[in-house]
């Protein structure tokens, strides 16, 4: 062993002097701003006899009285900051240290950790402290706590050497890792490849390990941590002892159950804790002094002075040559370390209704600094502070007011999966009973419906669209074949409802706004196609471009609900055709080139474009979209109004009721948003259906027969979009039921929605048949029937004709006239292309048609 | 008993120290403790309460520290909590430094400090109602007891003073209108966590005057501390320890309106009638004898939202008048702020659209919430102008300002602006929209005034008129019956049900352009058609006068 570390340290104390008020209060946590200390020793040499005992895992509670720890008697103070002596460069470096020394700074740990012997007469904390009493030997324990040190380390050791998980969380894993191997041995292979000094820890592990070990730590993890430190450095050092890190450190993380913000109180000081939430501010670096560097400017002499609590203690006298007052700061040969500080902002999912968000501030030190931006989604765990407030720095005298803060041990970013994976899980905390709840809910038959009725109660009726949106909320499963060099199929739904005025489209789209965590609420009349997809801007502090991200891209893994879709600009429009397939964004603004994912699914929602949805028209006639577009969607849902004396007073019963009830009477029986919410996001997180046997063979003969139905006709009437349609909606139907598997009534119910929807909006209104055509080319079969009957009726009349050229208004009149269909302008001109792209005739401006 | 409450009003702290003591010296259980002493003392008393000198109408400066004081406000921004330490030793004793700010001299240096004995507080920012009419002021003034010692009334000079001078200049953003600017900061005791943002309480704190103020050391964090904790002659800092939500302001109604003021509600009902033609005349003035708009004026005042499902806001009623001048547009915002406790005009000219803040928005810098226009506490009255709009363009921040007013007055809802995210805030803020023509924003209601059949008359002229018509008695009267009504609640009868059923299905025979939405309006309109009449429950006569009312008003649009 020949990690260096301070010795035990000081004078004697006896136990009375302890807890004189003149020596707790140097034990007290610093004043905020106070670097963690480092007392410089410059006397300090490898001391091995003692690190020998403390190293040596098989003797964990056998310290002779002859170590320094004990030689004072009962207490000794075991400066646990220091597995090593930090020194700043500049001070002499024990022969043993190697490269540069990293103090620990992100944990306060300022206080000298004062070990108890529990066993002995004198100690009158015993009781206080759980030990295991069945050890004749004197435990050894810090002050005010019931952590022994070489227990503490030995079983640290131990669950290093030995942990193995076989469900590592996806951001656990890395490259050429073999889960049944012991996790973190692997991961200190990883460290000393890669040169890195933080071994991350999950408390989790520790937990399910030695589960005494992990509630130390987050208890006090002050004490715990360092001791963790040393067990590490140790242990690395033994596996790789050509390394020439000095100190690897620890980085727990995922304390506790993640605390929202909300819940911290005074109980937290000093504790471990976990938070979640996004990260508002991050100011700059703040170095902060950690040793002083005096020269005397009479003789030159040097003196080079520690923090201690905060304080710098510039020496008064020189000792050299004893001239008073003559010391000055040597700025350039002080050592600093940076600090900065965050502020983090709670969740709005976490908040309650009618609150401001809560902020907490956290310090970040070393090289966590400007680890994360602001807008970054983290959860960051870190010991908990409370400071007093002070009127006046140079004075001790303080408020009663405390100021918060947590000092950052570990940054845990939640983007980075969404980025990285394709199946963004979202990280879902619920109690056991929640999951029961969940899980007994789904297992109800009616399951489905019971959750159809809860999106917008207040909506009357309209079940197969509520159904829709309710599979829409779900999505499908991604499937991805990038493996195989081609692009993943989305599965996301998009939905399009269009229909009468007053039918309560938007009340639809609003509440699925508030029922999805990143969704977007837009209306089509003021949106531009940068408001959707996304801008360039200059940043006025910085005055550097920055791309702003707009709607589509806002509601990645959300859902986007586009009102009024029908006042949308064509050229707005046309970005959604990449959108609704590839669910990618490619923008090539001011030198910016580049490609944002938009996983989003699309809610739109249409006015015809005669306000009042004309019966005898077709859906493209009456909202007036590019079949391109409409093809993306998966559903398409008319809103009609039914103008039927019975719908009208089931609707007025609704609204009465509406009106005059409280919401427990009329909701008693259907889940309430929140329930809704959790289920959505519990069953997105966990549940990914796969196709079954039978499903998949359904599949196929619901899609043969789309097609031989058009066959029959001599059309192609289905379209492999229809197919992936099916598929998804299969999926998202399994969802509901949290099943793993889609089965055949799944497929069953996506063959129903999809007709249902089809059955609604792809009408010939001429034929009253179903026609798929409709959507895919804007044209009903039997409405290009139409078209090329027309023109060959056209052609006919104008070869009947001598003349090469013929006046536009003149034929137009006299074929009117000879017809046996309606003919009218637009129609007249359709088929004028035609045959103009056949190639029988020529038009001459507007009005001149010449005869090829 | 007088002098009990003198005393108390002299020396709370008194009070605090001998609760501590008698409690065994426990913090927690002498917090709770004191709370529930105030509440038992203040909860029932009007006239105790009234004793109590008011933030509202005396300047603070002129209070003696550690005094009792109440404030009447909203609450504009709620702080992170902070930790206080609730007790300390100094050479004897445990003292209590609970519900003050313990000097530091005082305090001294305790570095021991137990962090498991520290205690949570919250910390709000209050505003005196933004809105308020003079009346209420005034009233309130009135019934304030003239206790010893309390300086003089708050003199308009005075006040004008004070908002010229320091606080508003390096605290902008406070307030969301301009007037009645006056603010405290609140420490709350008691789980501050069933506040909400914008509700209007009445508090009882014991006032507290911090002499020295040394600044805090500089640093990350610094300028938010001085933010939060502005020197106490600036902004008044009270320790609450009486806190309770109001549902209405009216000064000339009790403070509970169920317990004290049931007289008077009976008496509001039982002369519904009387009181409701009396409106209709005044307001029927207004609108050169227009009936039907003056109608809608007056459902208008007594609207709020009293249900909400899901999105759904029921009971909401923006109201669009169109063809209104604007002279008109000025004298009907004068007449309803004499009726109304809480009202706010807003002249929508481009100017103003494109330079004020609508919105509130989170400032991350000192991390508090800048005020917008649009934060206004629940039943405040907002009156759009739109005769001021020129032609023009409107920037960036005219189309947000607009479109935040649009969803406000749609779905009652507002989204405050936190930087990276936007928060969903329910308002109940009716909109009374003035226009010539079609609004720019989509109201609920509207409806168009015809051209005066007389010839125009002069407007100031008119509202001469009517202030000297209402005399003080009926004003009292006339503004209780609005503030009562606005709380009362509706049924509908099976019977009646049946009846809205059956006639709705018999309108949507005769109209098919008759929607959903249509039966929406009409429910509202009968609901607050019989509560103007006096009637708990829906009668026969009162649907149908709704049925005309929405007949006429749907017969008015096409024209």
């Amino acid at each position: 062993m020949s990690s260096p570390r301070a010795p035990g340290r000081q004078g004697p104390r006896t136990p009375s002097s302890a807890r004189s008020p003149a020596n707790s209060r140097q034990r007290t946590t610093p004043a905020r701003g106070t670097p963690s200390r480092r007392r410089l020793e410059p006397q300090a040499g490898p001391s091995d006899a003692p690190s020998s005992e403390l190293a040596n895992p098989l003797s964990p509670n056998v310290i002779p009285p002859s170590s320094p720890f004990v030689r004072n008697g009962v207490f000794t103070e075991l400066d646990l900051s220091s597995p090593l002596n930090y020194g700043t460069p500049s001070s002499a470096l024990t022969p043993s240290s190697r490269g540069p020394i990293r103090p620990r700074s992100d944990i306060h740990n300022d206080r000298f950790l004062r070990q108890v012997s529990v066993n002995a007469p004198s100690s009158d904390h015993a009781d206080q402290m759980e030990v295991d009493q069945s050890s004749d030997v004197p435990q050894m324990v810090v002050w005010g706590t019931d952590v022994v040190v070489p227990v503490c380390k030995a079983k640290f050791r131990n669950f290093l050497k030995t942990y193995i998980d076989e469900n590592l969380e996806r951001d656990e894993l890395f490259e050429g890792i073999d889960p049944s191997k012991p996790y973190y041995l692997q991961k200190m292979a990883e460290l000393n490849t890669l040169e890195e000094q933080f071994l991350h820890v999950n408390i989790k592990h520790i937990r399910s390990a030695e589960p005494d070990l992990a509630r130390q730590l987050v208890h006090y993890p002050q004490e715990v941590l360092p001791t963790m430190d040393m067990a590490l450095t140790e242990l690395f050092t033994e596996i790789y002892p050509d390394h020439n890190l000095p100190v690897v450190q620890v980085r727990p993380y995922n304390a506790e159950i993640t605390k929202s913000m909300r819940c911290l109180n005074p109980e937290d000081i000093d504790q471990l804790v976990t938070i979640a939430g996004m990260i508002i501010r991050a100011s700059n670096i703040i170095p902060e002094m950690r040793g002083a560097f005096f020269k005397c400017t009479v003789c030159s002499f040097t003196e080079s002075v520690d923090i201690v609590r905060g304080v710098i203690q510039e020496p008064i006298t020189c000792r050299h040559c004893s001239t008073k007052f003559s010391f000055a700061l040597v700025h350039n040969r002080c050592t600093f370390i940076d600090k900065q500080m965050i502020k983090l902002q709670e969740d709005p999912a976490d908040m309650p209704a009618g609150q401001t968000p809560h902020t907490v501030c956290l310090y970040a030190h070393t090289d966590l600094v400007d680890a994360v931006q602001p807008g970054d989604r983290v959860t960051v765990t870190g010991v908990y502070r409370a400071v007093p407030v002070r009127p006046n720095p140079k004075q001790r005298s303080v408020r009663s007011v405390y100021r918060t803060h947590i000092d950052v041990v570990h940054f845990r970013r939640l983007d980075n999966k969404r980025l990285h994976d394709e199946s963004q899980e979202g990280s879902i905390n619920l109690s056991e009973e929640r999951v029961a709840a969940l899980r007994d809910l789904a297992s109800k038959p009616d399951v489905y419906d019971r959750l159809a009725r809860a999106i917008a109660p207040g909506i009357y009726e309209n079940e197969d669209i509520k159904k829709g949106l309710l599979l829409q909320l779900f999505g499908g499963t991604k499937k991805s074949f990038s493996g195989d060099g081609k692009a993943s199929f989305r599965a996301e739904l998009n939905i399009l409802l269009c229909g009468d005025p007053g039918t309560s489209k938007s009340q639809l789209l609003q509440y699925v706004h508030h029922l999805v965590p990143r969704g977007q609420y837009t209306s089509g009349k003021g949106s531009s196609a940068v408001g959707l997809t996304a801008y360039v801007t200059k940043d006025p502090e910085t005055r550097q471009m920055v791309l702003q991200t707009g709607a589509l891209v806002l509601s990645d893994n959300g859902i986007c609900c586009i009102d009024e879709f029908d006042k949308m600009s064509d050229t707005t429009r046309s970005i959604l055709h990449e959108v609704m397939e590839q669910q990618t964004l490619s923008i090539a603004k001011a030198g910016i080139i580049c490609q944002l994912n938009a996983r989003t699914s699309i809610l739109a929602a249409a006015n015809p474009v005669d306000s009042q949805w004309a019966k005898n028209k077709t859906i493209i006639e009456n909202i007036q979209l590019p079949p391109t577009l409409l093809s993306r969607f998966d559903l398409i849902f008319l809103m009609l109004d039914p103008q039927d004396t019975n719908f009208d007073r089931r609707l007025a019963r609704h609204l009465v009721s509406l009106y005059h009830k409280t919401p427990e009477q009329s909701q008693e029986q259907q889940l309430d948003m929140e329930s809704l919410k959790e289920y959505i996001a519990f069953a997105k997180a966990t549940c990914h259906p796969k196709i079954g046997e039978d499903a998949g063979q359904m599949l196929i003969d619901a899609y043969v027969d789309m097609r031989r139905i058009g066959n029959r006709k001599g059309q192609v009437s289905a379209y492999p979009r229809q197919l992936e349609s099916l598929i998804r909606l299969s999926e998202a139907h399994a969802k509901t039921r949290l099943s793993d598997k889609v089965e055949a009534e799944d497929v069953e119910e996506a063959k129903r929605l999809h007709r249902e929807a089809l059955k609604q909006s792809a009408v010939d209104p001429s034929t009253g048949k179903i026609d798929v055509g409709i959507i895919s080319t804007g044209l009903s079969n039997a409405g290009r029937q139409r078209k090329i009957e027309i023109a060959a009726a056209l052609k006919k009349l104008l070869e009947s004709k001598s003349a090469q050229n013929h006046q536009f208004n003149r034929i137009l009149q006299e074929f009117k006239e000879n017809s046996q269909y309606q003919i009218t302008r637009e129609l007249f001109e359709d088929v004028l292309k035609e045959l103009q792209d056949q190639g029988f005739l020529m038009m001459q401006g507007k009005t001149n048609i010449r005869i090829c | 008993m007088p002098e009990i409450m003198d005393k108390l009003i002299e020396n709370p702290l008194a009070e605090v120290a001998g609760i501590f003591n008698s409690s065994e010296k426990d913090a927690k259980l002498a917090l709770d403790a004191v709370l529930l002493y105030f509440r038992n003392k203040l909860e029932f008393s009007s006239n105790d309460f009234q004793k109590i000198p008011s933030l509202n109408e005396a300047n603070h400066n002129g209070l003696p520290n550690g005094s009792l004081v109440r404030f009447r406000g909203m609450i504009q921004d709620i702080y992170d909590p902070e930790y206080f330490m609730p007790s300390y030793r100094n050479e004897s004793d445990i003292v209590p430094s609970m519900f003050r700010d313990p000097d530091e001299k005082e305090l001294g240096f305790f570095a021991e400090h137990d962090n498991r004995s520290l205690m949570e507080r919250s910390t709000w920012h209050c505003i005196a109602l933004p809105g308020e009419n003079t009346w209420v002021t005034e009233n309130y003034s009135k019934t304030a007891g003239t206790h010893y010692g309390v300086p003089a009334k708050r003199s308009r000079s005075d006040e004008m003073e004070v908002e010229a001078q320091e606080p508003n200049a390096s605290r902008p953003w406070c307030f969301p209108v301009d007037s009645n600017q006056i603010s405290c900061i609140v420490k709350v005791y008691n789980a501050g966590d069933e506040a909400r943002l914008n509700e209007m309480v009445d508090l009882v704190g014991i006032l507290s005057h911090v002499t020295d103020h040394g600044e805090p050391a500089d640093g990350p964090g610094s300028d938010e501390f001085k933010f939060k904790n502005p020197s106490t002659s600036q902004v008044p800092r009270i320790h609450a320890v009486f806190c309770k939500k109001l549902y209405h302001d009216n000064p000339l109604l009790g403070r509970h309106i169920n317990i004290e003021s049931s007289i008077q509600r009976r008496r509001a009902l039982d002369e519904a009638q009387m009181n409701r033609q009396e409106l209709l005349s005044v307001f029927k003035k207004l609108f050169y004898g227009d009936e039907h708009c003056a109608e809608y004026l007056l459902m208008f005042l007594i609207s709020r939202v009293y249900l909400r499902h899901d999105v759904l806001a029921l009971g909401k009623f923006s109201l669009n008048l169109r063809n209104i001048a604007q002279d008109q547009a000025r004298a009907i915002a004068e007449v309803l702020a004499l009726l109304v406790t809480k009202s706010h005009a807003i002249p929508l000219s481009l100017e103003y659209l494109n330079s004020a803040k609508f919105v509130p928005n989170k400032d991350y810098e000192l991390n508090r919430l800048q005020s917008g226009l649009l934060q206004l506490s629940p039943g405040t009255i907002l009156i759009c102008d739109e005769n001021a709009l020129n032609a023009g363009q409107l920037n960036d921040d005219g189309i947000r300002n607009l479109k935040a007013l649009g969803n406000m007055i749609q779905n009652q809802c507002l989204e405050y602006n936190f930087g990276f995210q936007a928060v969903e805030f329910q308002t109940d803020t009716p909109v009374l929209y003035l226009s010539q023509g079609k609004s720019m924003v989509n109201c609920d209601f509207y409806s168009t005034m015809p051209a005066p059949t007389r010839p125009k008359e002069d407007m100031a002229q008119v509202v001469e008129e009517i202030k000297q018509q209402l005399s003080d008695d009926v004003l009292t009267r006339l503004r209780r019956y609005i503030t009562v009504l606005k709380w009362e609640d509706h049924q509908l009868s099976d019977e009646m049900q049946q009846k809205v059923q059956d006639d709705f299905v018999k309108l949507r025979s005769l109209h098919k352009s008759m929607t959903a939405d249509d039966l929406h309006s009409l429910l509202v309109v009968a609901r607050y058609v019989s509560l103007l009449e006096g009637e708990m429950e829906l009668t026969p006569e009162c649907w149908e006068h709704a049925k005309n009312l929405e007949k006429e008003r749907h017969s008015r649009g096409r024209m």
